[in-house]
């Protein structure tokens, strides 16, 4: 099966008054059709760079400066910004951390449904358009959609905005919906609504999703691959269940580490020790190197992805040659 | 419900309304001297007529009551005689406010219509040349002064090159009836556009004295809210719906950024009130801004006195209802 | 006490760190020099100016800048419609300017840092009559309430003063009591509250202290509105009287003589754009300093 996104050797920079800001340098990605891909790093870790990149919305003076972005196909990381403009909204929609300030305040949450759908696809009529809108509404578990309609989004409390802002990505049944944080901004109670939600609605539609997230668990729980970043690069990428029982890059088994589980509460949390590098004067070794407890010459010089199973690969000069060295630090 | 926040804002409105009849007022009594007397000034004049004058201007009332006397007849529109014109004061006011109008709304347009362009085009491009020339541009119009930027333009484009008149609203041969006392709606009223063009070349230096200082002002209000606008997440999820540029800077980013600019507008509008006196002094416009000028020097208290009421009640006026209109276009204000 | 001691520390040290910020925008700095120079000019006005700016001889009237025909390098600026130079009328003209700046923004910055931080600290009764005064006088277009006061009180360089500051303190009062109530909720002025300090000592050494960015940044800006404000007034004819010199007079004299001397109503005027200017960008280099948000 091929993929529906495929990115390869991206790299997104942005130029600073301290240095060039390498944020996203040489991501590869595959996004297999109907898939829910989550993507989970410390904030800094190039997640949210990496997609805002396949939308051609990184902010001047970010951006991408190689590689290629093929969705379905099509080349969008080439030389005509259009290309990606074409798709955002229709093909490919996404939803950022916090409806609170991502929907616009001076405008009805009807009108920014329509909006949406007028761009892209006017149907035959206004009244056609405002029927649609009030099922996306519907559809998300607006109540009262009618009612709701002219409302503007402060008047909504935050799990309806976060479903209102859902509505408002849907409204053109995109293929692919990259969902950006979606629950960070929520209250616990709330977040799993939302999360069940994303879930009812990607098997609905058929959708492909993206779930951006630093949180391992609502990865464990929604997720069917997973892809670990870390200072601008993917350094685990396989199916979830594998990656977390046997995960072969030192930085992923410290964020399962420090994940709090309930079934092993005796468990206890570690956390990882050091910081993320700065992201301007990287050099060629391993980039978790200086936060490793297992480093070793070999990770000096640059290390590549490794296979370390069918579909499971970590950027790791261990991974796949003796899972247990990995594994060591687990506390029994 | 709309309608009862309409009145709340009238209710809060009387206070100051009440403060600002009492500055004025206070302006006149706390001044020392004898208002009679100075007013008399030179004129050889009798103890009885002095007397008079006095009893005519309800001097021998003590001020407690007198302020009151001041409010009811300020309400009645009744501001006295004008001791130069030789009427009713309301009436030089009613002839002369048309024209600080005219000329202040015309102002306004300029400043708007090159502010908000500018200031979206330098947030848009920041950093650029552009916007360093803007901002510089607009730092030197608000440090000239207004008197000097229209008597250099008047030495220039009316004294030297004679392109434009030297003062005046409109040719005399030109004149229309009076509607509004607003030549340039007058005359478009009676379809006279003759008129029209004439009053318009002469309404441009004197509109664009007042207007560019103010524009350099909100010129950098719409860039500084339009770039923080721009920041917003909301821009970010628009064009993240794939809307046209066009549509994302102006529904998205200027209907948000605008609603500073408008509060400032408002404010500024008391700048181009006050500018009025010295564009209406250097073009000879015959507005009620510089009859408060000349009312100073024919000591015509009455006069001065209510012409800077009026001011301040249009003041008060605009800045009610941008308030107003503020809460219409920032639905976050609650209701 | 010991959190007094850091905090005055901290907040010297912020203006310290800011000042040094804006000393190295070279083009502020410099623009920040030439103002320092105006100040210059006019302290030492009776030395440097090269004649009595009141001494006129008619046989120099209207003589034009020493670079025109008719021109004589003795007067560089030329003569005004009484033969009196115009380079020293201008140099001695600072002088109004400068005064009635620096003391209108010193006096409005005192009475309204007083006010700001009593309505701000004590809120109540206080802040309510406060507030209510300083709407009241808001309510005024700035130049129409100089001009109305100007007309009563008379000319003269002292009512000049007193016509702005009776109106310009209420700016310094709006932003000191915003940043007042901002900075009464801060944890160091919690902490000398429960340590027991009078509302006196923490307004005007805890809180004083920690606002004193913001006002330098407003009392620039504003020393340049009210420049123009003088020389506005004077040119309606309501500000300092001849034989003095003010920059505003010295336009309002050359209006007559357009056609035939433009330099009478031009160098004044030039003189007026330059000082505000420069302190202007001098102003705006303090503002970029203290907050980069909007930095070009």
């Amino acid at each position: 099966m091929s993929a529906l996104l495929t990115i390869r050797g991206l790299a997104t920079h942005f130029p600073t008054q301290l240095g060039l800001v390498k944020a996203v340098d040489g991501v590869d990605l595959d996004v297999m059709p109907g898939e829910c891909l989550g993507v989970v790093g410390e904030s800094g870790s190039g997640k949210s760079v990496t997609f805002l990149s396949v939308l051609g919305l990184v902010r001047a003076p970010g951006r991408v400066v190689a590689g290629s972005i093929r969705f379905d196909g099509q080349e969008l990381a080439g030389p005509d910004p259009r290309a990606a403009r074409a798709l955002r909204g229709r093909a490919i929609a996404v939803t950022l951390q916090d409806a609170g300030t991502a929907l616009n305040p001076s405008m009805t949450v009807g009108n920014q449904i329509l909006e949406s759908l007028g761009a892209h696809d006017p149907g035959p009529s206004a009244a056609d358009r405002r029927r649609r809108a009030l099922d996306m509404l519907r559809l998300v578990g607006i109540p009262e959609p009618e009612t709701r309609f002219e409302d503007f989004p402060h008047q909504f409390s935050g799990g309806m905005r976060q479903r209102v802002m859902l509505a408002i990505a849907l409204a053109c049944r995109p293929r692919l919906l990259i969902a950006d944080e979606p629950t960070s901004a929520l209250d616990v109670t709330i977040q799993a609504q939302v999360l069940d939600l994303l879930a009812e609605l990607r098997a609905r539609l058929g959708m492909t999703v993206v779930l951006i997230t630093h949180d391992l668990g609502v990865v464990a729980e929604h997720c069917d691959r997973v892809a670990v970043m870390y200072a601008g690069q993917v350094v685990e990428c396989g199916p979830t269940r594998q990656v977390i029982d046997l995960p072969s890059h030192p930085y992923t088994r410290g964020l399962l580490d420090s994940t709090p589980d309930l079934s092993r509460l005796d468990r206890k949390l570690r956390p990882i020790e050091g910081q993320v590098p700065e992201l301007i004067a990287l050099g060629a070794h391993c980039r978790f190197r200086d936060r490793c407890g297992l480093a070793e010459p070999r990770c000096d010089s640059a290390v590549a992805m490794r296979a370390v199973d069918e579909g499971h690969s970590a950027r790791c000069v261990r991974a796949g040659e003796d899972q247990r060295s990995v594994r060591a630090g687990e506390t029994p | 419900m709309r309608f009862g926040v309409v009145l709340e804002r009238l209710a809060q409105l009387i206070p100051v309304l009440f403060g600002v009849c009492l500055v004025v007022f206070l302006m006149v009594t706390l001044t020392p001297g004898d208002p009679v007397e100075i007013m008399l000034g030179n004129e050889r004049s009798t103890p009885e007529q002095a007397e008079e004058l006095r009893r005519q201007m309800g001097l021998h009332l003590p001020p407690h009551e007198r302020f009151f006397a001041f409010i009811g007849n300020a309400v009645t529109g009744d501001f006295g005689r004008s001791f130069f014109h030789r009427r009713p004061v309301i009436e030089v006011i009613a002839e002369r406010l048309p024209a600080t109008l005219e000329l202040t709304i015309v102002a306004m347009t300029i400043a708007l219509g090159l502010a908000i362009p500018l200031g979206i085009l330098a947030a848009l491009k920041r950093g650029s040349w552009l916007d360093r020339v803007a901002t510089m541009v607009s730092l030197a119009g608000v440090s000239m002064p207004g008197f000097w930027f229209g008597i250099m333009l008047i030495m220039l484009f009316a004294v030297h090159l004679g392109w434009m008149p030297v003062s005046g609203r409109v040719d005399y041969a030109l004149e229309v009836p009076r509607l509004t006392g607003m030549i340039l709606f007058d005359s478009l009223a009676h379809g006279r556009f003759d008129t029209f063009r004439d009053a318009l070349h002469h309404i441009l230096m004197p509109a664009l004295t007042l207007g560019l200082a103010m524009s350099a002002l909100l010129m950098r209000v719409t860039r500084a809210s339009m770039i923080e606008v721009l920041q917003q997440d909301y821009i970010l999820f628009a064009e993240a719906k794939g809307i046209g540029r066009a549509r994302l800077i102006l529904r998205h980013g200027l209907r948000n950024a605008l609603i500073p600019t408008v509060t400032v507008a408002a404010l500024e509008t008391g700048y181009l009130l006050g500018g009025n006196t010295i564009v209406e002094t250097v073009f000879g416009w015959p507005g009620l801004a510089r009859v408060i000028v000349e009312g100073i020097f024919s000591r015509d208290y009455p006069l001065v006195q209510a012409g800077v009421l009026v001011i301040a009640l249009i003041y008060v006026g605009v800045n009610f209802v941008a308030d107003l209109l503020y809460t219409l276009i920032n639905p976050r204000v609650k209701l | 006490m010991t959190v007094r001691a850091l905090d005055n520390a901290g907040a010297e040290s912020i203006l310290a760190i800011n000042l040094r910020r804006f000393g190295r925008d070279r083009f502020a700095a410099m623009a920040g020099a030439i103002a320092i120079g105006f100040v210059v000019m006019a302290a030492f006005a009776p030395w440097l100016a090269p004649h009595d700016p009141s001494d006129s001889d008619l046989l120099r009237r209207l003589q034009p800048p020493a670079w025109i025909e008719g021109g004589d390098w003795a007067f560089p600026l030329g003569c005004d419609s009484l033969g009196r130079d115009l380079l020293s009328r201008i140099v001695h003209g600072a002088r109004v300017s400068l005064m009635v700046g620096v003391a209108v923004v010193l006096l409005a910055a005192a009475v309204g840092t007083a006010a700001g931080l009593a309505a701000g600290f004590l809120r109540g009764a206080v802040d309510a009559v406060i507030s209510r005064v300083v709407d009241v006088l808001l309510g005024f277009p700035y130049l129409i309430f100089a001009i109305g006061l100007m007309g009563m009180m008379g000319p003269g360089i002292e009512n000049i003063v007193l016509a702005l500051v009776y109106k310009e303190w209420t700016i310094a009062c709006r932003v000191i009591r915003g940043e007042t109530l901002a900075a009464r909720e801060l944890d160091y002025v919690e902490a000398a509250r429960a340590a027991g300090a009078s509302p006196a000592h923490i307004m005007f050494r805890e809180i004083l202290p920690n606002i004193l960015s913001p006002l330098l940044v407003v009392a620039t800006t504003r020393m340049a509105t009210i420049i123009i404000l003088e020389a506005s007034l004077s040119f309606l004819g309501l500000g300092v009287q001849p034989p003095m010199a003010s920059w505003g007079s010295m336009v309002a004299d050359g209006r007559s003589y357009m056609l035939e001397a433009w330099w009478i109503s031009a160098f004044p005027g030039i003189a007026i754009f330059l000082l505000v200017l420069s302190i202007n960008l001098a102003s705006q280099g303090l503002r970029d300093a203290f907050d980069p948000r909007y930095r070009p």
